[in-house]
C-alpha cells in the first residue's frame, strides 16, 4: 500500500535512494531522509543516527539542495532511543560515541530543516524534531519525553529546548512527569508549526520546505545562523550578531537580485552567491 | 459618520456551474470591489439555488472531477471562505433555495442569515468530500454547536428553513427575507462606522487563527477523503 500521495510524488522525483536504516531522496531542491526502520518503531539506534548524519552531510554538500525534510512517513517518526543498545552502554562509552557526534551534527546542520511527523515523536525522537527548524505535524503525532519513566532523562537536548519552546514549567510536565502531547497541544505550545493529516504529512513536509527553497540560499543560511544565536546569547549579544550577518548579506549578489526584483515586480532568481 | 449599504445579487448559474472555481473567482473579486467600497453593511442576495453544492462536486477521476488537491482547495474554496469571514462590515445574507456543502460555508461565513421558506440546509451526503469544503466543521459548530454538525454531517439530511431557524441558523425565516435584512442593512449601515467595525471585530478578529488553522488542516483532508488509494 502507498504511504501517501506525498511520497509517491517524491518518489516520482527522486533522483537518488539509498537503502539501509535512512533513505536519501531528492523532490526538486528538497532532501527528504526518510528513517525506515518499522520493525523498531523507528527507534534511534546507532545506524540510524549515522545515516541520518551522512544524509545531512550529502544535503549540505549539495549545491542544489536547499533545504531537507526528516521524516519517519506518515505511520512513525521516532519511538526514542534504542533502549537496548542504550542499557550495554556505560558512561565512558556515551561520552565517546558517535552518537554524540551525530546529535551535534545535527544542530549544526546549516540549510533549512522541516521535520514531517507522525505517531510515535519521543525522547530521541522528538528531541530530533526539535534540531529541525520547522515542524509539521500529523494528527496523529504523540511527542514526549518519557525517559523519566525509565530512569534517565533526555541528553540530546530535550530539557534545554523543551524549556525554551514551551517554558519551564510546561517542559517539567514532559520532562519530570513523563507526559506526552498531540500534535494540537503540542502547536498550542509552539513546537509544532502545523497539523495536517498523517496521510499528507510528507507531503506537507515537502511543501513547507520547498516554499523555503524560492529565497535566496545564503539568506536562508545566515536567517538560520541567527536565530540558532539566539538561543546561546543575550539580547545585546544576539544583535549585535544579526547586525552582522546583514553586514554580510549586503555584499551578495543575491540582495542586489531580490531588491532589483522586488521593484521590478518579477519573481526573484537567487543564485546563492 | 455612517456609510451606506452594498449588495451583491448572485445569480443561480445553474447546474453544473454553481459553486465552481469560476463562481467562487468571481465572488471573490466583488468582495474586493465591496471591500473597496467600505460599506456600512454587506447584503448579498443569494438566488435560487446558488449556493448548492449537490451534483456540483463530482469526485475526482471521473470525467470533470473536482480539482481537490491541497493547493485548489486551500487557494479557491478556502481563501473565499477567509475574505468572507473577514469583512470589515456586517455581512447579511438572504437565501432562497437549497443551500448545502461549501454553499452552507459560506452562508455561515455572514454575520446573519435571512431564509424564506424554500431555504433548506444540509451539508450533502457524507460520502462527499463537500462536508470538508470551507471549515463547516468549525463554523457549524461556532455557529449552532457540534450536535448539528454531527447530525448533518452523519445523516446527511436537509433542515428546512423553520428548523435550521429553531436550531439558531437563521436569524429569521419569512416569504420577505430579502426585505427584512435590506431593512436591516440599512439601519447597520446607519449607524457609526467606528461602533459597526469594533463589534465585526470583536465578533471575528480573535477567532481568525482558528478559522484559518481549520481550514489549513481541512484543505488536506480533503485530499485524503477524495483519494483513489484509499
Amino acid at each position: 500500500m502507498a504511504e501517501s500521495g506525498t511520497t509517491e510524488r517524491a518518489d516520482a522525483s527522486t533522483a537518488d535512494a539509498t537503502s539501509g536504516p535512512v533513505r536519501y531522496e531528492l523532490c526538486g531542491q528538497v532532501a527528504v531522509l526518510t528513517i525506515a526502520r518499522p520493525e523498531a518503531r523507528n527507534a534511534l539506534s546507532s545506524d540510524v543516527l549515522r545515516g541520518l548524519s551522512g544524509g545531512l552531510d550529502r544535503a549540505e554538500n549539495d549545491a542544489d539542495v536547499r533545504a531537507v525534510v526528516l521524516t519517519g512517513g506518515p505511520r512513525i517518526f521516532a519511538s526514542g532511543a534504542d533502549i537496548r543498545e542504550l542499557r550495554a552502554t556505560t558512561p565512558a562509552e556515551y561520552l565517546q560515541s558517535e552518537r554524540l557526534a551525530a546529535w551535534q551534527r545535527f544542530a549544526r546542520f546549516p540549510k533549512p530543516a522541516v521535520a514531517a511527523v507522525a505517531g510515535y515523536v519521543l525522547g530521541g525522537g522528538c528531541e530530533l524534531a526539535m534540531t529541525c527548524d520547522l515542524v509539521v505535524a500529523a494528527d496523529t503525532a504523540v511527542l514526549g519525553q518519557p525517559e523519566i519513566r525509565l530512569g534517565i532523562i533526555p541528553g540530546a537536548g530535550g530539557t534545554q529546548r523543551w524549556a525554551r519552546v514551551a517554558g519551564r514549567f510546561r517542559a517539567a510536565e514532559l520532562v519530570l512527569a513523563g507526559r506526552t502531547v498531540d500534535a494540537w497541544t503540542a502547536q498550542a505550545m509552539g513546537l509544532v508549526n502545523r497539523v495536517v493529516p498523517a496521510e499528507r504529512v510528507v507531503e506537507a513536509g515537502v511543501a513547507m520546505a520547498a516554499t523555503l527553497t524560492a529565497h535566496s540560499p545564503v539568506a536562508l543560511r545566515l536567517g538560520k545562523a541567527a536565530l540558532r544565536a539566539s538561543e546561546e546569547l543575550p539580547m545585546s549579544g544576539g544583535l549585535d550578531h544579526e547586525r552582522a550577518l546583514l553586514g554580510t548579506l549586503l555584499s551578495t549578489e543575491d540582495h542586489l537580485e531580490g531588491i532589483d526584483a522586488f521593484l521590478e515586480k518579477r519573481p526573484a532568481r537567487f543564485t546563492g552567491r | 459618520m455612517s456609510s451606506a449599504v452594498t449588495s451583491i445579487a448572485l445569480a443561480d448559474p445553474g447546474e453544473g456551474h454553481r459553486l465552481s472555481h469560476q463562481a467562487c473567482e468571481e465572488l471573490r473579486s466583488r468582495l474586493r470591489t465591496a471591500a473597496r467600497e467600505a460599506p456600512g453593511c454587506l447584503l448579498i442576495d443569494v438566488e435560487a439555488a446558488a449556493w448548492h453544492q449537490g451534483p456540483e462536486f463530482p469526485p475526482p477521476g471521473l470525467d470533470g472531477g473536482s480539482d481537490v488537491s491541497q493547493a485548489a482547495v486551500a487557494g479557491n474554496f478556502h481563501a473565499l471562505i477567509e475574505q468572507l469571514f473577514s469583512f470589515a462590515a456586517p455581512v447579511l445574507v438572504t437565501l432562497d433555495g437549497p443551500v448545502s456543502g461549501f454553499g452552507l460555508a459560506l452562508a455561515l461565513a455572514a454575520d446573519l442569515r435571512f431564509a424564506t421558506p424554500r431555504a433548506t440546509f444540509s451539508l450533502g451526503s457524507p460520502a462527499s468530500a463537500a462536508a470538508l469544503l470551507g471549515g463547516t466543521s468549525w463554523l457549524l459548530t461556532r455557529a449552532v454547536g457540534s450536535a448539528t454538525f454531527a447530525h448533518l454531517v452523519w445523516t446527511g439530511t436537509a433542515l428546512e428553513a423553520d428548523a435550521a431557524r429553531e436550531r439558531g441558523l437563521l436569524s429569521s425565516v419569512s416569504p420577505a427575507a430579502g426585505t427584512e435584512a435590506r431593512a436591516l442593512a440599512e439601519r447597520l449601515a446607519a449607524l457609526p462606522g467606528v461602533t459597526t467595525s469594533a463589534i465585526k471585530r470583536a465578533l471575528t478578529s480573535r477567532q481568525r487563527p482558528d478559522l484559518a488553522a481549520t481550514l489549513d488542516y481541512e484543505s488536506w483532508l480533503v485530499g485524503v477523503a477524495t483519494s483513489q488509494d484509499g
